[in-house]
């Protein structure tokens, strides 16, 4: 290897260099978030083992039809994802931007029932505040379960809006000023992003939804 | 054009919805606090899953498993050494 070819492994244009750091970067971001999002586990976990009979009793009155629906949809749309980046990494540009937007629409999917779900809690005074209302006698409890699930499903959504916005730029791009190297490497890392807001979902539907059902 | 590897993506989706099925099934079967230990083994698999064949860790360079690795530890470690308060409070 020559010193220009070192040069650009190294400082990499577009080149293989550049998108192991990016790809790199986007690990790193990750592990940062997973201690973000670790910690709402955490806090879940410390409260859960002190009320588990206001847990129990508070999950019951989620929406486990609409969970379940929604983490099929999840998990569809990483598949959808992981087969954009495939495209993208092929060369297959006009491919690789439809897989992105049936990614997109199934995130938008997942946000609407979520939403939904929002609004029957809302409706039947589960949100934390002076109008929680709760039958029996874990009440306190299955406030701070819902407080959790509104804090923990919130800052998803969240990050799933942010996935949702990042995945349209992405085909915007695609659509606009086509395929290369640099903009395989960004869908890629798009892609590690989706995938992790759905690692965090998978953990979150049955710390949520499926507490006590038998 | 090269085609994709649709077939292996398939499966592993396939796989991920059975596990959803397998999770909510057996949460619905009163098994007392093995229903938790299989909730969350099971969210582990699929995770597990999607980190394999979606995220391509196992493939990457060794510097990205490093990084997902030491995530975890880090994670562990806040757990593990924080619970040794929260369980020394009797509850």
């Amino acid at each position: 290897m020559n010193g220009a070819s070192a040069m650009t492994a190294t400082a990499g244009g577009a080149g293989n260099g550049r998108r192991q750091t990016m790809e790199l970067g986007m690990w790193v971001f990750l592990t940062t978030e997973t201690l973000f999002f670790g910690v709402l586990f955490f806090v879940y976990l410390v409260m859960r083992l002190a009320h588990p009979e206001g847990f129990a009793a508070a999950s019951r009155h989620t929406d486990m039809l609409m969970g379940t629906l929604n983490t099929a949809v999840l998990l569809t749309s990483s598949m959808t994802m992981a087969l954009a980046v495939e495209a993208a990494t092929l060369g297959r540009a006009r491919l690789a931007s439809r897989l992105l937007a049936a990614t997109l629409l199934l995130g938008v999917v997942f946000l609407a029932i979520k939403g939904y779900e929002y609004r029957r809690e809302y409706v039947e005074h589960l949100w934390p505040g002076p109008g929680f209302r709760f039958e029996g006698t874990n009440a306190a409890g299955a406030q701070t379960f819902f407080w959790l699930y509104f804090v923990m499903t919130g800052f998803h959504a969240l990050h799933l809006v942010i996935g949702v916005a990042l995945v349209g730029f992405m085909a915007w791009r695609l659509a606009r000023s086509g395929l290369g190297a640099q903009s395989a490497a960004s869908i890629d890392n798009a892609g590690l992003y989706w995938h992790f807001v759905d690692i965090v979902w998978i953990f979150m539907y049955p710390a949520l939804y499926l507490v006590s059902r038998s | 054009m090269k085609p994709l590897t649709l077939r292996r993506h398939l499966l592993v989706w396939l796989a991920l919805l059975v596990l959803l099925a397998l999770t909510a099934g057996s949460a619905l079967l009163p098994l007392g606090a093995f229903n938790a230990v299989s909730n969350f083994a099971i969210a582990a698999v699929k995770s597990a899953l999607v980190l394999v064949f979606f995220m391509h860790v196992a493939r990457g360079e060794p510097a990205v498993r490093v990084v997902a690795a030491a995530g975890l530890l880090w994670l562990g470690f806040l757990v593990a050494l924080s619970l040794t308060d929260f369980l020394a409070r009797g509850y």
